[in-house]
């Protein structure tokens, strides 16, 4: 007789199969495979670590309460991604950061350090004076993604720090690869106004 | 002929890998004509880098916590009671605490 197979040694899909079919481990092994990935997707929309596991857990409850409904349609990660994507939407939607955050002002003198040619040189220095720039590079990129809009976020996260394909991001986000297309470079195109406003504004 | 915003959608599709072969070297040429679009397009990889470096260095580190799994037993046993989940949740007091 044929030994059954480990869960470890189960694709993700046929792992929410043997969930379906009542068999919970399946279920331990999915947190197992994904819980750093999801802790990490999460991070990347709100920035905030215990706020990224709680929304990762949340995605994990919606899962195992989603079980019965899955279907072999998409990749596992397209759905688990959806999930999470969604419940970090609806964070933003709670907190409206996206709509109502302003830019702070940059404290006085960053922005002589961080003109056009710093902010987008790839060099890479030791000097603390610049490791104190770049901190503040960082705060500054983190409150202008705050400002775009949900779908622009969105396509920049997907994109630029997960680097998934247009054809994955519209699987994901429910849309057309065109609109991918277009709400990536629209996306882009606010990012790049917002920094040239933050340099123009010093 | 197309719109000059045609041309920067296809300019960020160029930076993503996300074009065809025929539209590629059709972005190229134009590239190759344009000062303005080739500004343009330097300062996408540029901003391309910029983010990727920030968030190369954020991410750093970032995983879920010992108490992840441990946790999140707990919350299913909570939101999905008398289920297979609150024995899954099971597993969050059986096996998550390994």
């Amino acid at each position: 007789m044929a030994k059954p197979r480990s869960l470890s040694e189960i694709a993700d899909e046929a792992l929410m199969l043997e969930l379906q079919a009542g068999r919970d481990e399946a279920f331990n092994e999915i947190v197992n495979r994904y819980k750093d990935y999801s802790v990490r997707f999460c991070y990347r929309f709100v920035r905030d670590f215990e706020l990224s596991e709680d929304i990762s857990q949340e995605g994990f409850i919606r899962l195992y309460k989603y079980r019965y409904k899955y279907q072999i349609t998409a990749k596992f990660i397209t759905l688990l991604s959806k999930i999470l994507m969604n419940l970090c939407l609806d964070e933003f939607r709670k907190r409206k950061s996206y709509s109502t955050l302003e830019l702070d002002a940059m404290p006085e003198g960053s922005m002589d350090k961080l003109n056009a040619h710093n902010l987008l040189s790839d060099d890479k220095s030791p000097d603390p004076e610049q490791e104190y720039y770049t901190k503040e590079l960082g705060e500054k990129i983190k409150q202008i993604l705050g400002t775009l809009s949900p779908r622009y976020r969105t396509v920049l996260i997907l994109r630029q720090f997960h680097g998934y394909s247009y054809k994955e991001i519209a699987e994901i986000m429910g849309a057309s690869l065109n609109e991918v297309k277009i709400w990536i470079h629209r996306a882009r195109n606010q990012l790049k106004q917002k920094f040239n406003n933050q340099l123009k504004a010093v | 002929m197309s719109r000059p915003v045609d041309d920067l959608i296809q300019l960020s599709a160029l930076l993503d890998n996300e074009l065809r072969e025929a539209e590629v070297e059709e972005v190229k040429k134009k590239l190759i004509n344009s000062e303005k679009l080739r500004r343009e397009f330097e300062y996408l990889k540029a901003l391309d880098r910029l983010l990727r470096n920030w968030d190369r260095d954020d991410i750093r580190g970032i995983r879920a916590s010992v108490s992840f799994e441990k946790n999140l037993g707990d919350r299913l046993k909570k939101t999905v009671p008398a289920t297979g989940a609150a024995e899954a949740g099971l597993s969050a007091t059986a096996i998550y605490h390994i």
